[in-house]
């Protein structure tokens, strides 16, 4: 069966895009536009992994990883941050909720990230 | 300060009382004078808070600034890793060409932006380093076999050697900040290696550091120049003559990069003849 990949992510060209790799390198994608969202089709789909933006509206990426590591059973999911914010106390603050990876959105290809992906899932 | 002030002025009519006979005069002009202090005093902190204010500002505006361009360059980025996939693969057509282009300007982009968020985050002081142990033979020897591929392609006649010693420890720094500081310095011996010429990147081990040096044969940097080499926005002026591209910081980017990673950085050169730039890094602990 396909793994699941949820990616939480405000900018729908960036899902556009994602979605159309990601299946083709056969996942099945569910997309979240916002943190509330997000936190809510976790909870709904257990997803195998999650990508997860920062800046983004209702929840920021921050609070959605607080909640997502109360949740029963999420805690392990591998959760990798994609964003554009590259500071040290975002990094440091993200690490600390144990995200698998820490990916700036501009420097990664999407071949690049789904071997990333492919890599947390092993 | 006004409660010092205040005791100041109470403690001098006292102190006067046993030696002047009119006490209020003599408080009466320190409380002048303490006044124009104070008022000297608030404008200087002032002034101070607004080029604080004015620094942060500019600090946000370029952060902002640099966020919102990096989305867009991201969905460019990304668009173009899929139209390659699904629809031109390895074909070699025109239209790849132009879209090979178009991939090189949003990196070319990317770069600059990201050099700009990386100066930001140095002045903010909020950095990020995931210091590890890694071979810097292996990421200088990589980065320089990359580099001799396209400038085979490209027909140049410049070729870069390398001496990196087999047994060569490793060292304890961030690997993707010590790589962009050995690609920042090997480009530039490239880049000003316009006229052909050798390039020698050399490792050595001294014990306690690692010294990589890349030596060019060059149009090398006039005097005057050289001690403003590590200066921000900084474009020496044989360079501008002919070579307007670039934002002048990544000298700068590279020395507070590799001074936050324990090593220093320095170069020699002599104007006509080439330059040699050289950084250390801190070798692992064994």
């Amino acid at each position: 069966m396909a793994k699941k990949i949820l990616f939480i992510e405000d900018e729908a060209r960036l899902q556009e895009a994602m979605a159309a790799k990601l299946e083709s390198d056969g996942y099945e994608v569910l997309s979240a536009f916002d943190g509330e969202t997000g936190i809510k089709m976790a909870q709904e789909h257990k997803p195998d992994l999650i990508l997860l933006d920062l800046i983004l509206p209702k929840k920021d990426g921050f609070e959605v990883l607080e909640e997502l590591k109360a949740k029963p059973g999420l805690p392990a999911v591998p959760i990798l941050a994609l964003t554009n914010l590259e500071d040290r106390r975002s990094i440091e603050r993200c690490l600390s909720y144990g995200v698998h990876s820490y990916l700036a959105k501009a420097n990664y290809s999407l071949d690049e990230i789904s071997q990333k992906i492919k890599e947390a899932l092993q | 300060m006004g409660a010092i002030t205040i005791i100041s002025i109470i403690a001098t009519y006292f102190a006067s009382r046993y030696y002047i006979q009119e006490p209020e005069v003599v408080a009466l002009i320190v409380l002048a004078v303490a006044a124009i202090i104070f008022i000297i005093g608030h404008i200087i902190v002032s002034s101070f808070d607004m080029i604080a204010s004015a620094s942060r500002a500019k600090s946000e505006f370029v952060s902002i600034m640099s966020h919102q361009l990096r989305t867009p360059l991201s969905i460019i980025k990304w668009q173009l890793n899929l139209i390659y996939e699904k629809h031109i693969g390895t074909e070699n057509s025109e239209i790849k060409k132009f879209l090979d282009h178009l991939g090189e300007e949003n990196q070319r982009m990317l770069h600059i932006i990201n050099d700009l968020l990386e100066l930001n985050r140095i002045e903010d002081r909020n950095l990020y380093l995931n210091p590890s142990n890694f071979s810097l033979g292996e990421v200088v020897g990589d980065l320089i076999d990359r580099r001799n591929k396209s400038l085979l392609e490209a027909e140049s006649n410049v070729f870069i050697e390398t001496k990196i010693p087999e047994n060569l420890p490793d060292v304890f720094a961030d690997k993707i900040k010590a790589e962009s500081v050995a690609s920042h310095i090997v480009d530039n011996a490239i880049r000003y290696s316009a006229n052909g010429g050798k390039i020698e990147a050399t490792l050595v081990s001294s014990g306690k550091y690692i010294k990589c040096s890349v030596t060019d044969q060059g149009i090398g940097i006039s005097e005057k120049d050289q001690k403003m080499i590590f200066s921000k926005f900084f474009r020496a002026g044989n360079v501008f003559r002919y070579q307007t591209q670039g934002l002048g910081i990544r000298l700068y980017l590279a020395k507070a990069i590799v001074e936050a990673m324990g090593g220093k950085i320095g170069f020699r050169s002599e104007e006509g003849k080439g330059s040699v730039f050289w950084f250390t890094l801190p070798a692992a602990k064994v």
